[in-house]
């Protein structure tokens, strides 16, 4: 039975209101976790590299979100997206890179596709054959951060090499190009970076790059010259092939060199500018102090002579010939050649070694010449090679010249010429030509047929000699012969000499011991 | 005058009346070899020339009475030459031997011989040691020359022939038969040249 007895009272329920705890431990656990939540999207933030843009012409080979960028191999970014720029010309990418990338993203910092090239005579980036292109990272020098940047359109021919850069001034390309070598003593030093030619069009301004350790060598005095291809060179003083090296013949070069005499210098500057000379003589040449000009008229033939032919004075050259020119004398109806030369015998290591104390040097020269030109001092044309026909310009003493003098008044001076050495060769052979026209030719072929003649007959008597000579030999074969009785009847008269002898041998033996016996014979006794 | 020329005749006569000379007796060689009969291949030889050492190179038999001692007898002599007394019996030997006679002593003309032989006699004593009979001793060196082959043989001989009895005859037939004997050696080596030429 259920107790209905209720309880007159409930008890009641007192509410005891407990004092609210501080904090419940249960809080704990979202607290972590938004602590956590806090610390991850905290450290994410600030783990997440820079986002930069790059502006590409093309985006061929690049894919968001697959595209790498590396510097020396190591992966520093990827690209997340593309966009067209606003004139629809140029991509965007912007690209992620890892926090350490703020070290390096400066104003002037590269960035290009790196996909397989040739240029010069490197090949380059093969392996995105197989990984797909990637972007190359050059960080730049300048200390200045940035976020957006251009690509370049080709890979600087530097890449991530030390070294020093510097230009050089040209009037002629040549074969040069993008990755032409540097040689410094024939080693590869470094590699031309681009050209452009100057806004004048007078010159060309070469970029080159030169790695160290050889950039150190690089002076303000330096000198640098082509090096392409093979410099073949045939003049009047003779044949030179010259050539750098083997590479430089298929794909052109630069040498340098400083010179050792002059003074030492510390290395060049970055950026400084050069002279890019022809040749590695041009580069060496001392530049002419002092060059004087004259000018030599020539009566003759010049061909041979060309501008740039070597002026040499007792046989050290000193200067060259710079012009060629024909003037008519009216008047007289002749024609007479000009040969201007440059002259420059400081240049050359000629120095006029005694100068008057307090004479300024102009007129100490001008006596020197007057004094020279009075003993004999000429101009003449000399063969320099008989194979090509060059011809060069030799001043030289002539005791016996005609008298001249120097016109001072004129620019530039005449000197005096005397002709050249082949006129008179010339000279020399027509007079062995009337010679031999004056030798009497007919009556001397006259002459050798009687004497040819003569010969004749005698050769038919020798032949008769002969045949009678081979007869007589003949016989006399015969009489010798082995079995011929010549031999036989000497034979037989030996053998009776030798038995003359014999007997006297004999004789003389016996009377040697019994010499009694030529007068009493032989005894039975005597034996 | 006339006395003195008889008495130089008288002299003279006395003189010539002791010269007279005691005769000599000449001795030679005789070929002594028997043949086989039948003749054989044709052999052309020439022999010569035969050389004998200076010691019996004269006429007078000289004769070994002791072992160093040698007594040349004047009036016992050889009626020719040594050498050629050799050469001679045996190439008559070598006709005799060899069956053909084509066999000649040098020097020859009209005689282009096969073979050639050259003898070099080294001993040719004669010796009488007194109690034993004489005999004579042959020693020689000979070579067989082949001409058109250039073949060469050469051999030596050594005969000792006791005489048959005394006196000088017997002790030249000594002589012929150790010379007999030698010929045969000499046609055995051009029988054996012969033959080995093919």
């Amino acid at each position: 039975m259920i107790d209905n007895e209720l309880p007159h009272q409930a008890p009641e329920s007192r509410v005891v209101s407990k004092q609210a705890r501080r904090f419940s431990s249960v809080w704990l656990i979202p607290l972590v976790a938004a602590a956590a939540g806090v610390w991850i999207t905290v450290t994410k933030i600030l783990a997440e590299g820079p986002k930069i843009t790059i502006t590409f012409a093309s985006a061929e080979g690049l894919e968001a979100g697959k595209t790498k960028i590396k510097y020396n191999g190591l992966t520093v970014g990827l690209i997340t997206g593309f966009q067209l720029s606003d004139d629809s010309k140029h991509f965007i990418a912007t690209a992620k890179m890892i926090p350490k990338a703020k070290d390096f993203l400066f104003k002037d910092t590269k960035f290009w596709v790196v996909s397989p090239q040739i240029s010069g005579l490197n090949i380059s980036g093969l392996s995105t054959l197989i990984s797909g292109d990637y972007i190359g990272l050059l960080p730049g020098e300048s200390r200045e951060g940035a976020h957006e940047f251009v690509a370049l359109k080709e890979p600087p021919v530097t890449g991530d090499v030390r070294g020093r850069l510097f230009t050089l001034k040209t009037t002629e390309l040549g074969s040069l190009g993008r990755g032409t070598p540097i040689y410094f003593r024939r080693l590869q030093a470094g590699q031309v970076n681009s050209y452009a030619l100057d806004k004048d069009g007078q010159f060309l301004t070469v970029e080159i790059f030169v790695q160290s350790p050889y950039d150190q060598f690089v002076t303000p005095n330096t000198r640098f010259w082509q090096a392409s291809g093979i410099d073949l060179s045939l003049s009047a003083s003779g044949l030179r092939l010259q050539t750098e090296s083997l590479m430089s013949i298929l794909a052109g070069g630069i040498a340098f060199e400083t010179p050792t005499t002059g003074p030492q210098s510390p290395p060049a500057e970055a950026n400084t500018q050069f002279t890019l000379f022809g040749d590695r003589d041009g580069a060496f040449q001392p530049p002419a102090r002092d060059p004087q000009t004259y000018v030599l008229v020539f009566k003759q033939s010049v061909r041979g002579l060309s501008v740039g032919a070597p002026v040499e004075f007792q046989g050290i050259h000193i200067g060259e010939v710079t012009d060629l020119r024909a003037q008519v004398d009216a008047a007289h109806h002749e024609f007479e050649v000009l040969v201007t030369i440059s002259v420059d015998p400081a240049r050359f290591g000629v120095r006029i070694t005694k100068v008057p104390a307090g004479a300024d040097l102009a007129a100490a020269h001008r006596a020197f010449m007057n004094g020279m030109v009075a003993r004999g001092l000429r101009g003449q044309l000399r063969s320099g090679s008989l194979i090509s026909g060059a011809l060069y310009v030799a001043a030289d003493v002539f005791p016996d010249a005609l008298p001249a003098t120097l016109d001072w008044s004129q620019t530039p001076v005449q000197l005096p010429t005397m002709p050249g050495q082949f006129e008179t060769l010339e000279a020399n052979l027509a007079n062995i030509i009337k010679k031999l026209d004056q030798m009497q030719f007919k009556e001397i072929s006259d002459d050798l047929r009687k004497t040819i003649g003569g010969i004749d007959t005698t050769l038919s008597t020798l032949r008769g000699t002969l045949t009678n000579t081979d007869k007589l030999l003949g016989t006399a074969d015969q009489l010798i012969a082995p079995n011929s009785a010549l031999i036989g009847g000497v034979d037989g008269t030996l053998q009776q000499v030798s038995g003359a002898a014999r007997s006297l041998r004999v004789l003389a033996d016996y009377l040697e011991r019994h010499p009694e016996a030529l007068l009493r014979g032989k005894t039975q006794d005597s034996k | 005058m006339k006395t003195k020329h008889i008495a130089c005749l008288l002299s003279m006569a006395a003189l010539a009346a002791g010269c007279k000379s005691t005769p000599s007796s000449f001795y030679t060689l005789t070929a002594t070899a028997q043949g086989c009969g039948s003749p054989d291949a044709p052999y052309s030889v020439a022999v010569g020339p035969v050389t004998v050492p200076a010691l019996v190179d004269r006429p007078q038999f000289t004769v070994q009475v002791a072992p160093n001692r040698i007594v040349i007898d004047e009036f016992n002599r050889w009626a020719a030459p040594l050498n050629e007394n050799v050469a001679r019996v045996v190439s008559t030997d070598l006709a005799v031997l060899l069956g053909t006679p084509e066999v000649a002593t040098t020097p020859v003309t009209s005689f282009d011989p096969a073979y050639r032989v050259t003898i070099n006699i080294q001993r040719f004593d004669s010796i009488r040691h007194g109690t034993t009979n004489d005999a004579a001793l042959l020693e020689a060196v000979w070579v067989v020359r082949n001409g058109a082959a250039n073949v060469a043989r050469s051999g030596h001989t050594l005969a000792r022939e006791p005489a048959a009895g005394q006196g000088f005859d017997a002790l030249a037939a000594a002589h012929s038969r150790a010379v007999a004997k030698l010929s045969g050696d000499i046609a055995g080596a051009i029988q054996a040249l012969a033959a080995g030429k093919p």
